[in-house]
């Protein structure tokens, strides 16, 4: 019989209830919501998003879930039901009445959309008691200047009722241990990201799964209690044709957590595993930061030193934000700021009590990260170029401890249009614009003095270095200050050849 | 859109002369091979290190 759709409204305070009886918790159980449904309902009822209603969609044919439930589920002797049901999330207190009045007045389409302006995100739940927080994707906050969320800028088309809804956020779900460890939930979200970004179509957990057990398997792949090694989450990433960058926290921590940070901006997820102390190996994805505002803060800038010198100096981090499938999508995570532990030990630190049992410290130990095929240069490359270039800039800028260098990747098309915006005579603006070749992607590191810009360098990411004495990929040398051209030329004439443009 | 530069109180700028030049890169080239030093070592992940898991 063909099951008819069901659409009601619940206030936002019915959450915990309403994913109880979606994921088919048997009536009476006695068992609190799990970590990550009470960690669902504290991050939407926070005051930047504050959530009203639920909009409650059954069923829902999810392929993620129906990925899942094909491969696995399907074979139990009592299987769970093949569909789940999507809650949707509004800022607005609206009946079942109020959302249809406000469909009719979008479906008429000469008002605004009130439908997608509330429109907060969505969650699947899955049949699954114990593990009901299927694909979720919900908005950032997004009061804080100095937050970046650059790898969750993803586009969402959201059908409901007919209507499409454009949501930007990265898909989190939680591991239910029968398809999917947190590794492959976290290599999921990430590859998720690039892949769209790329005109690709996102992947499934249990695809996912598969791809990191078809080539080495020394235990079961399904249930996927076991987790995955390091060369594993390798191999899934290569089986979706993205190249895997592996590298591990070495003497500097300073030096991983500004490729972090790089990547990060460069709007790339980065999947970090990391040890908690006393406990097991964890993998999460970074999905965001939020930088050390003006003020005074107990962190401090993220350096790369030579002895005990400052080479490069780069704006510190208060706030990494994961998808850490142990508690939900763009969960805070702060470095121990308390005694030796300063830049290498990390804590979650929830808005909310009752997560005390995840709030151990963890210390990151590796990093892995999807990239596209022809960015062949690396976060550590790059930082190395700006290094290089850094005490040219801190001469010319006169000022050795207020410049800060800010790495990147992005789309060479991008760069020119950032260009556009830049605080300098529109004739330097064209001619760059007319005369600079830049590949698809680009190394750019702009300079900054206080919050003042001062120039960029901009570099060829399709090739890699060879040796201490070959050059660096240099394309251009973009400053502020047209005065500084002349002192650039002097330092490309002996550092870079002539190819770079300086303008 | 693009606008002026920003004026600064002083309007003089170092001029980086020949000889300053190959100081500073000398300089830049000295710092960046000590860190490439020690990105070698964040690039060479033990076997173990790669086979144990994450879960």
């Amino acid at each position: 019989m063909v099951q008819r759709l069901s659409l009601r409204c619940e206030p936002f305070d019915q959450l915990l209830d309403c994913i109880r009886r979606e994921s088919c918790t048997p009536t009476g159980s006695a068992s609190t919501p799990c970590d990550q449904v009470r960690y669902l309902a504290s991050y939407l009822g926070h005051q930047e998003l504050g959530t009203k209603t639920i909009l409650v969609e059954h069923p829902y044919v999810d392929r993620h879930w129906l990925d899942e439930y094909a491969g696995y589920y399907a074979t139990l002797l009592d299987p769970p039901r093949p569909k789940a049901t999507r809650l949707h999330f509004f800022d607005v207190a609206w009946s079942l009445d109020d959302f249809k009045a406000h469909l009719a007045t979008a479906i008429e389409g000469n008002g605004r959309n009130e439908i997608a302006a509330h429109y907060l995100g969505f969650c699947v739940v899955r049949p699954l008691p114990a593990a009901p927080i299927g694909r979720t994707v919900l908005r950032t906050y997004g009061a804080v200047a100095e937050r970046c969320f650059a790898p969750a800028a993803l586009t969402h088309r959201v059908h409901l009722a007919g209507l499409t809804i454009e949501l930007v956020g990265l898909p989190f779900q939680q591991q239910d241990q029968g398809v999917a460890a947190c590794a492959t939930t976290a290599i999921w979200s990430a590859l998720t990201k690039v892949i769209r970004m790329d005109g690709g179509r996102a992947p499934t957990p249990y695809a996912v799964t598969m791809a990191a057990t078809d080539h080495r398997v020394q235990t079961r792949a399904f249930p996927a209690l076991a987790g995955l090694d390091l060369d594993q989450m390798a191999t899934a990433i290569h089986e979706f044709e993205y190249q895997p960058h592996v590298f591990q926290r070495g003497g500097e921590s300073d030096d991983f957590f500004l490729a972090l940070k790089t990547y990060l901006r460069s709007g790339i997820p980065v999947v970090v595993r990391a040890r908690v102390v006393d406990g097991d190996l964890h993998a999460l994805t970074l999905v965001g930061f939020r930088e050390r505002g003006s003020g005074t803060s107990d962190v401090g800038d993220l350096e790369i030193r030579n002895g005990d010198k400052t080479k490069l100096r780069s704006r510190g981090i208060e706030r990494w934000y994961a998808h850490d499938d142990r508690l939900g999508a763009y969960a805070r995570l702060g470095f121990v700021t308390e005694g030796s532990d300063r830049h290498t030990h990390l804590k979650l630190l929830p808005t909310e009590s009752g997560y005390e049992h995840l709030e151990r410290p963890m210390v990151f130990s590796e990093a892995i990260v999807p990239l596209y095929p022809k960015l062949r240069l690396t976060a550590e490359e790059l930082i190395g170029f700006g290094v290089d270039l850094s005490p040219t800039v801190r001469f010319l800028a006169r000022d050795d401890s207020n410049v800060y260098a800010e790495p990147k990747f992005m789309l060479g098309g991008e760069y020119l249009r950032v260009l556009h915006g830049r605080p300098m005579e529109r004739s330097r603006i064209i001619e760059v614009c007319t005369t600079l070749a830049v590949s698809r992607y680009v190394g750019v590191i702009s300079w900054f003095r206080d919050g003042d810009w001062l120039l960029d360098a901009v570099y060829d990411t399709t090739d890699l270095r060879r040796g201490d004495a070959s050059r660096p990929p240099l394309l251009a040398l973009i400053p502020c200050d047209a005065r500084w051209i002349s002192s650039l030329e002097q330092v490309r004439a002996l550092r870079f050849g002539d190819g770079p443009l300086i303008s | 859109m693009a606008t002026d530069p920003p004026k600064t109180s002083d309007d003089t700028t170092p001029v980086i002369t020949p000889e300053q030049a190959k100081e500073l890169v000398r300089e830049g080239e000295e710092a960046a091979r000590a860190y490439r030093e020690r990105v070698e070592v964040m690039w060479t992940i033990s076997k173990d290190t790669r086979q144990t898991r994450a879960r």
